[in-house]
């Protein structure tokens, strides 16, 4: 009878242990796709984020050409870009506010010309660096010709 | 024989009968320790969802937010899942979750709930376009905009009226302020709205009673006096709170300014929009910050713009512009004295028509303008 009690004991506590371990594995398994779906979320996070970053700069009143303060889109002003490479140098903090480690710069590319760099935040030490070209014309005021050029944000990581 | 039986099936008995025991007591503590693996499962992944959905509905709403901010003068309906957030200036609250608003400005009321979102931009120039001010609201809260009995002109309320978005939750005809218990005003009636905001246009001061329907319903109001008949002072602004039957003064926490002053239109609509009117001057704030540096930028343009047009038609109205007015090109004062926003201050009103007559100057001449 002693022996027969045992026994079911026993099997009790086997029951049970190969129920806990099987809760353990289908544990793992789901920590291990939350933290695959949480790597995916941060991808998409910086995604998103590289996206909103190219509409902030594509649009920011100091790069856009207005005439009697009527917006041309896709034109970026030649001398305002130049004008905002003291200015973000001298209110850093407040563009970085928005803008964070980020790299803007303007290439000119027909008629070739200098690359102008209105914004630059590259930190010291970076994992990763993703780049976004937007194709743009930039004014120049001066000869009253648009250039064609091209908006590339680094982003860093 | 029969003895020593009987005590074998007592003790057997016994054994049996402890061995259901510890069989149940076993049964109950495997139960519990069984449940309360699922309870404390079932609540850390609660806990876990709520979060990552206020996550996911905060990050939403900041793409919204930067799409809008780029999209000047739209209205938009953003249907959403059921969500409660809070604005204060620099930040919005989902739930735990907060997320820094940066330089974006953005008027909105301290709560917003439900299932929508109702997004409007607007250019804020100065003269030059300094920002796009995003207004927010939803269908939930109403605004009722009432002129005080006195009041003659109407045309600044009618193009104020006529200028906010038309699917704004509002009522069209302008209400006459009047406690006449069969008044149009006293008789108004609640819809399905959670939050009424009463906008008020006087030329004096005054206390206003709650329409009676309104009573224990969530109310805000605010006074706009564009011309303050008792001192002749302009753009004055009163932030009113609910205080049982009437609406009184909602006093500002920051103790700096004794009132609030908006600057000219989309500063107004600001106030119309925004409950509390520390969040209101702070936002302000921040606007006036953005204005400093882009006047910079203007004023580092024009600096390079007479070294390109030296000895020209064009770099004398640059120069006139500097010699008979210090402030006229754009950042020179923002460059010594950074300007916050300051209910005394009316340098703005002269910057802009000064800027606007060279910047018009220059389009008759054919030269490269300030903007």
């Amino acid at each position: 009878m002693k022996k027969k009690s045992q026994m079911q004991f026993g099997e009790t506590i086997a029951i049970l242990f190969i129920f806990f371990m099987l809760l353990v594995v289908g544990l793992v398994f789901y920590v291990k796709i939350k933290t695959a779906s949480v790597g995916q979320d941060i991808s998409e996070y910086k995604d998103v984020r590289a996206v909103e970053l190219s509409q902030t700069v594509a649009f920011l009143p100091e790069f856009q050409c207005t005439e009697m303060n009527v917006v041309e889109p896709s034109c970026f002003d030649k001398y305002k870009i130049l004008a905002m490479q003291k200015v973000s140098e001298a209110n850093h903090a407040y563009y970085y506010r928005d803008l964070g480690d980020i790299l803007i710069e303007v290439q000119q590319i027909y008629p070739f010309g200098e690359t102008i760099v209105p914004y630059n935040s590259t930190p010291e030490t970076f994992t990763v660096a993703s780049q976004a070209h937007i194709p743009i014309s930039l004014y120049d005021v001066e000869s009253e010709k648009y250039i064609f050029g091209v908006l590339r944000i680094t982003t860093y990581g | 024989m029969s003895r020593i039986r009987k005590n074998k099936l007592l003790a057997s008995k016994k054994a049996q009968e402890a061995e259901t025991q510890f069989k149940w007591i076993f049964v109950l503590i495997a139960g519990a320790v069984i449940i309360g693996f699922f309870s404390i499962v079932v609540i850390k992944q609660k806990a876990s969802s709520e979060t990552s959905i206020s996550a996911k509905l905060t990050q939403q709403l900041n793409t919204v937010l930067t799409g809008s901010k780029v999209t000047a003068g739209t209205f938009q309906e953003i249907d959403t899942p059921k969500f409660s957030v809070e604005f204060s200036c620099n930040d919005y609250y989902v739930g735990d979750i907060s997320k820094r608003l940066n330089n974006k400005i953005v008027f909105a009321p301290e709560k917003i709930e439900g299932r929508m979102i109702n997004t409007w931009t607007l250019e804020w120039n100065a003269p030059y376009k300094v920002a796009n001010f995003l207004y927010i609201t939803n269908p939930d809260i109403r605004y009722v905009f009432v002129v005080e009995e006195s009041l003659k002109d109407l045309s600044f309320f009618e193009q104020l009226n006529t200028s906010l978005p038309v699917k704004l939750n509002r009522n069209f005809n302008i209400l006459t302020y009047d406690e006449d218990p069969e008044s149009e005003y006293s008789t108004l009636k609640p819809r399905a709205e959670t939050h009424t905001r009463f906008i008020y246009l006087t030329e004096e001061k005054f206390t206003p009673k709650i329409p009676p329907l309104f009573s224990g319903r969530e109310v805000s109001g605010l006074l706009i006096l564009p011309i303050y008949a008792g001192t002749g002072d302009i753009n004055n602004l009163v932030f009113l709170k609910n205080d049982g039957d009437e609406l009184v003064v909602r006093e500002l926490q920051d103790s700096t300014f004794t009132k609030i002053r908006y600057l000219d239109n989309p500063t107004l609509y600001g106030a119309i929009f925004s409950t509390n009117p520390d969040t209101y001057v702070c936002t302000l704030n921040k606007a006036w910050l953005q204005w400093n540096v882009m006047s910079e930028v203007i004023s580092e343009k024009v600096l390079q713009l007479k070294e390109l047009l030296v000895d020209t038609t064009c770099s004398k109205i640059y120069l006139r512009g500097a010699v008979e007015n210090p402030s006229g090109i754009p950042g020179e004062i923002a460059k010594n004295t950074k300007l916050g926003y300051d209910p005394e201050l009316n340098i703005l009103g002269n910057y802009v028509s000064s800027l606007k007559n060279i910047n018009n100057e220059l389009q008759l001449r054919s030269c490269p303008l300030l903007y």
